[in-house]
């Protein structure tokens, strides 16, 4: 539970966080083209048996987290595998390096549980390789919440040299063999960033939150980060400048090597106890507050 | 892929449309045949030969046979490499067909580097040997052509991890040494059913003279994406394992998977150590593979080791081809380049327990009823008859409603019943999460047997032994006049391709 160490609120600053590669807001013509995608090689939507239905449309979910006029929709079809998405061709390439990127993005559906986002591209030095081959998949490693807004921040990392082409939005990555009937997804907000969720936070801070309050968020992969009392921390807000405690939860095979915590007072990085929890310190509870988990695979 | 620029330039899209909302398009797919829905993930068709091939044998043959280690330093002076005869990669293959295997892995490259065929990415192969014998051989081109000869499967097994490279830990071994290596191997044959890609990586090594350590992130730094899709091109059917991410390691190196496993899983999230198992929720078809040793020392040949009994083989057996796994058994060719007598010997009498144990389905003399039976479509149908019918593109299934079924096998005579086998229809996924085996010595009164066993999962096939033991697992057997699969629990209707008892 100990302070390990501070960064200086000005290694990361907001600008830094907002300075995505690659964006795509749906709210003017910032991509090459939408379409339908499926990984599943049999998929009629490959063979060509059906077509797919996605279309950018007027943004009728207008909301505070997502007031932006333009979104993404797409017909997700039973027919479809547990790959089925929506591809969006970027206008802005970026490149997959072995440091980690984040692909942030919201999305908001009726089915609850994992999202994926796969990357098609290919090697700069292939010229004859297609563009859409799959390069990278990145899954929530937790259930994404049903009918409202949710942002993702998804890390994604290769071999350098690959160009990432377009995205494909997986918005319900479970076998859809049960379904008796589709339905529509949405998506916006797409962003491609060196720090996760730095969107989140552009987006938080425009929101602004009650005096006195600040706004807790987290994005993980392989585990979890609640308050220690057990509450999901989704725009959950708390007494400004109080200790916070969140805890922990690894997913199985994996254990947390600590918590990165991001906000109007810098970052800090904190340790774990080892029954999870971690006291965040009253001057990191400034403003919006971004909690990371850091979950290792055990070796 | 290549349907993706078809569907993209099908569905381009003004830049916001004026509708408020999108409409739902209607979607029907016709379904004559009336079959059921896949359960997502499903195999691809490489995954599926792959899986066909079952029980395969892994040689461990390399400069480690003749300096007596495991892990060579990578600094061994290639001629070391001195075999005492003509390696002769035939007479490998010959011993593990006579096992009942479908085919074989020759290791080419280990961790030290040295190459058994003469590439032209590094002077450490063959061609440096210290002997005829050595500089004669090219164990790809020799291996790959007795498979052919013995109408086999066969497969390279290459150190990612490369000790003696001057260039390991840069982007130059990756892209001139390694994946250079893997397109040499390719070439060797179209029609490789697997290439396998050792998880070891970095550490310490000789590294060209540099002596040091090295580390590399292995999920980034062999570009696996790329490889793929390059060595598909070239040998469409061979599956990339390990490391190449369409097959795991089963997460052990003893010869068992879990009673319980999945071919799903969350590749990418969950850990190695659960390859046991897989993941019910697994977002990929990621079937396991259980590589293990056939004798008590180590993957390679060394003096005085003794290859395992029989029994313990068939045991192994059981433990993974018997649990929804494949089983790659390693028979290490000694320094004459050829098996001992000792594990040609033990390996033919595995066979022999293979064929008597497992030669004589009974299910075929059985007269086969279900409690349930899908309705069926214009060319296909689902009766009860599939599961012993012996073609494999037909099966057993149940209207989609119906996740419970109890499949019953009755006989004129009373029989002696030892094990059950059963085997999912994959294609369409995996399904079966629950199931019991029942038996019935008078034709009315059930017994549950193999109630100590985890019947859990299916999969591509799931051997019970009724005794509930693998050790010991033939046992006096069961005195039965009928016999029934009872399915508790299943992901969506249960479609069962293969129903055996023996």
């Amino acid at each position: 539970m100990d302070l390990r160490y501070i960064i200086a609120s000005v290694l990361v600053s907001v600008p830094a966080l907002l300075s995505a590669q690659t964006s795509v807001s749906f709210d003017v013509e910032d991509f090459t083209g939408i379409g339908v995608y499926d990984s599943w090689e049999e998929s009629p939507f490959r063979t060509g048996v059906l077509a797919g239905n996605a279309a950018v449309i007027s943004n009728f979910l207008c909301d505070e987290i997502n007031p932006s006029s333009g979104i993404l929709a797409v017909q997700r079809s039973r027919y479809g595998s547990n790959t089925f998405g929506v591809c969006v061709g970027l206008k802005e390439t970026f490149e997959l390096t072995p440091q980690v990127k984040y692909v942030n993005l919201m999305v908001h559906r009726p089915y609850g549980g994992r999202v994926m986002v796969i990357g098609l591209g290919k090697r700069r030095d292939r010229k004859t390789q297609p563009e859409t081959t799959e390069q990278f998949w990145a899954m929530s490693r937790t259930d994404i919440p049903a009918d409202s807004w949710q942002w993702l921040s998804l890390p994604v990392k290769g071999n350098g040299g690959i160009d990432i082409y377009s995205l494909v939005v997986v918005p319900d990555c479970e076998s859809p063999h049960g379904y008796a009937e589709d339905a529509v997804c949405y998506i916006d907000n797409i962003s491609v960033t060196d720090v996760p969720m730095g969107e989140v936070m552009k987006k938080a801070a425009a929101l602004g939150h009650a005096p006195g309050q600040c706004v807790v968020n987290t994005a993980n992969r392989n585990g979890e980060v609640l308050s220690s009392d057990g509450v999901t921390l989704d725009n959950h807000q708390v007494p400004e400048g109080t200790p916070f405690e969140v805890r922990a939860v690894p997913a199985p095979g994996f254990f947390c090597s600590g918590v990165v915590v991001r906000s109007a007072g810098g970052q800090v990085c904190l340790d774990v106890r080892e029954d999870g929890i971690c006291l965040i310190p009253a001057e990191a509870m400034k403003g919006n507050v971004f909690v990371e988990g850091v979950f290792v695979e055990e070796r | 892929m290549k349907s993706f620029i078809l569907i993209l330039s099908l569905t381009l899209v003004a830049p916001v449309v004026a509708d408020a909302q999108l409409k739902l398009r209607e979607q029907n797919l016709p379904n004559p045949d009336n079959e059921p829905a896949p359960v997502h993930p499903v195999p691809h068709p490489r995954q599926l030969k792959w899986q066909e091939t079952e029980f395969y044998a892994f040689f461990h043959y390399g400069m480690n046979t003749y300096t007596g280690r495991e892990w060579g330093y990578g600094n061994e002076d290639p001629r070391l490499f001195a075999p005492t005869a003509q390696p002769d990669p035939r007479q490998w293959l010959e011993v593990a067909a006579r096992a009942g295997m479908r085919g074989g892995i020759a290791v080419v490259k280990h961790h030290d580097g040295f190459c058994l065929w003469p590439t032209g990415t590094t002077e450490h192969n063959i061609t440096a040997s210290g002997n005829e014998y050595g500089r004669a051989v090219n164990i790809p081109a020799d291996f790959a052509a007795a498979a052919g000869d013995l109408g086999m499967k066969y497969g390279f097994y290459v150190s990612p991890w490369d000790r003696n490279s001057e260039y390991y830990g840069s982007d130059r071994y990756v892209r001139e040494v390694f994946l250079r290596q893997c397109a040499e191997l390719a070439e060797y044959g179209d029609d490789q059913f697997e290439m396998w890609f050792d998880g070891a990586n970095g550490g310490n090594g000789f590294y060209g003279g540099r002596n040091d350590v090295v580390s590399v992130d292995r999920n980034t730094y062999y570009d696996i994406p790329n490889l793929r899709d390059s060595i598909h091109r070239v040998c469409p059917d061979c599956v990339m394992w390990g490391l190449g991410g369409e097959s795991r390691w089963i997460g052990n190196e003893a010869g068992w998977a879990g009673q319980s496993n999945w071919s799903t899983e969350n590749r990418g999230c969950a850990p190695e150590g659960n390859g046991m198992y897989g993941s019910e929720d697994g977002w990929i078809w990621f079937p396991g593979e259980s590589d293990a040793k056939a004798t008590d020392r180590g993957w390679f040949y060394h003096d005085g080791e003794r290859v395992l009994s029989p029994e313990r083989l068939f045991r192994m057996y059981l433990e993974t081809v018997g649990r929804n796994s494949t089983l790659i058994l390693n028979l290490p060719p000694d320094r004459s380049g050829r098996l001992p007598e000792a594990t040609a010997d033990s390996l033919a009498a595995l066979g022999d327990l293979l064929k008597s144990r497992f030669g004589n389905d009974l299910a075929l003399k059985a007269r086969v009823c279900a409690d349930s039976e899908r309705k069926p479509g214009r060319h296909r149908n689902y009766k009860a008859g599939n599961v012993t019918d012996g073609s494999k593109d037909t099966y057993w299934a149940t209207d989609d409603s119906i996740e419970k079924a109890v499949l019953t096998l009755s006989w004129r005579q009373t029989q002696k019943v030892h094990y059950v086998e059963l085997m999912e229809y994959i294609p369409k996924g995996q399904r079966v999460k629950k199931f019991r085996i029942e038996v019935s010595a008078d034709g009315r009164t059930w017994e549950r047997v193999a109630e100590n066993v985890e019947t859990s999962t299916i999969g591509y096939k799931r051997i019970i032994p009724l005794n509930g033991s693998t050790s010991d697992s033939y046992g006096k057997g069961y005195d039965v006049r009928k016999l029934r699969v009872v399915i508790v629990d299943s992901k969506a209707c249960p479609l069962i391709s293969k129903l055996s008892v023996y």
